[in-house]
């Protein structure tokens, strides 16, 4: 009686398939942006200074929603995914590097003998050209940084931004909707280090 | 045209369905790392976790009509990467080392059985040996929670998503266990 129903009544049948796809494009996918640990290998001589960075539990568990595909959208953990190439990005400059709490963890600070404190706000973007699939075909990054000494004291402040984009046969491949996140993660990472490197403050 | 476009948002939704993905990279808590490193523990080799038979049940994590695998083709290689990594961060990483860690999975499992909350658990049997003799055997195990829907899409993502934190939470687990501290010291 049903599939009769919805036979002589197509108006019907074609509404649920509307309001069915309408509710699809509203999901967020969730993805994560973490690039995986760097293949490449610098130089450089490491600078003897021991510096930590400021990426707080709170900070790793705040989740964004941002634009992708088709109407959809993408979720993820910006923070807790961009750490790696933030430490990464830092431990191809400085001798040692260390997560800390908040730069008011003094005793921390004074172990470790930390005299550089980065401090990171993030926020993110995404887009898609696409208007079949929901993966983000364009990803930005914004990484805005207070850095301090031990006492607490400014000593610069900087921003960079990552870009990473992919396209459908790349990520459809890959099997990775976060692909042109990881890309942005990564060229973060790598503007991140040439950033500090150009500056004789954190040298 | 709008509505006619996004009529093929649920073929992509169905194609998906039925098919492997691929869990996400591992991605360490930094924070007990850095722990781990203030410890002053032996370097430690890394053995060969098991099981390393891709058919293994804890091998291929069903969620819904889809499989969730792992591309080094065990989640067994999965973990001991992911320790490896961790204890190379940590600079306790030594292949020379006769203090070894082993681990045996013995629970992998994501379920998104309801429609609102899905949940992992994840369990294995870590030994540390040294020159050859067991000193210490261990089973850990954690539960999660994420957020899942009843659309298989999204649910399907939202799993496959979490799995790097299901292993960070077993992991975080063991590097702040201090019978696993006190055993490799």
């Amino acid at each position: 009686m049903i599939s009769q129903t919805i036979k002589f009544y197509p108006f019907i049948r074609s509404s649920f398939a509307i309001i069915g796809v309408l509710v699809l494009a509203s999901c967020a996918h969730a993805i994560t942006i973490d690039p995986g640990p760097s293949q490449t290998s610098y130089q450089n001589k490491l600078s003897p200074k021991k510096v930590g960075y400021v990426i707080t539990d709170a900070d790793k568990n705040k989740q964004v929603i941002t634009a992708g595909g088709g109407g959809d959208k993408v979720s993820y953990y910006p923070y807790r995914d961009i750490e790696r190439p933030i430490r990464e990005a830092l431990k191809s400059i400085y001798t040692d590097v260390y997560a800390i709490a908040s730069i008011s963890e003094v005793d921390t600070i004074k172990k470790d003998e930390i005299t550089i404190i980065f401090t990171p706000v993030i926020s993110t973007t995404s887009n898609s050209s696409s208007i079949l699939t929901w993966p983000p075909t364009d990803f930005t990054i914004d990484f805005n940084c207070n850095v301090v000494d031990a006492a607490g004291a400014p000593i610069t402040s900087f921003r960079v931004t990552g870009n990473g984009q992919s396209q459908f046969s790349e990520f459809s491949a890959a099997r990775d909707g976060g692909l042109s996140g990881r890309r942005a993660a990564g060229d973060l990472s790598e503007k991140l280090r040439q950033e500090i490197l150009k500056n004789p403050s954190l040298q | 045209m709008k509505n006619l476009k996004k009529l093929f948002v649920p073929f992509g939704v169905i194609f998906l369905s039925g098919c492997s993905t691929l869990a996400p990279n591992y991605s360490p808590d930094f924070s007990a790392l850095d722990g781990l490193r203030n410890a002053k523990l032996q370097k430690m080799s890394v053995g060969e976790f098991q099981p390393r038979d891709p058919n293994a049940k804890v091998n291929k994590i069903s969620i819904r009509a889809a499989n969730l695998i792992a591309k080094e083709g065990s989640f067994a290689l999965y973990l001991e990467n992911a320790i490896r990594s961790d204890l190379k961060e940590a600079g306790l990483l030594d292949s020379t080392s006769t203090t070894k860690v082993d681990a045996t999975i013995t629970q992998n499992d994501l379920d998104i059985s309801k429609f609102t909350t899905g949940s992992g658990v994840m369990e294995s049997e870590l030994t540390i040996s040294k020159n050859g003799t067991k000193t210490f055997k261990k089973t850990y195990t954690v539960k999660t929670e994420f957020d899942s829907s009843f659309l298989g899409g999204v649910a399907i993502g939202n799993a496959q998503a979490h799995y790097p934190s299901l292993v960070r939470a077993l992991l975080q687990k063991i590097y702040t266990d201090q019978e696993f501290m006190d055993a490799v010291k």
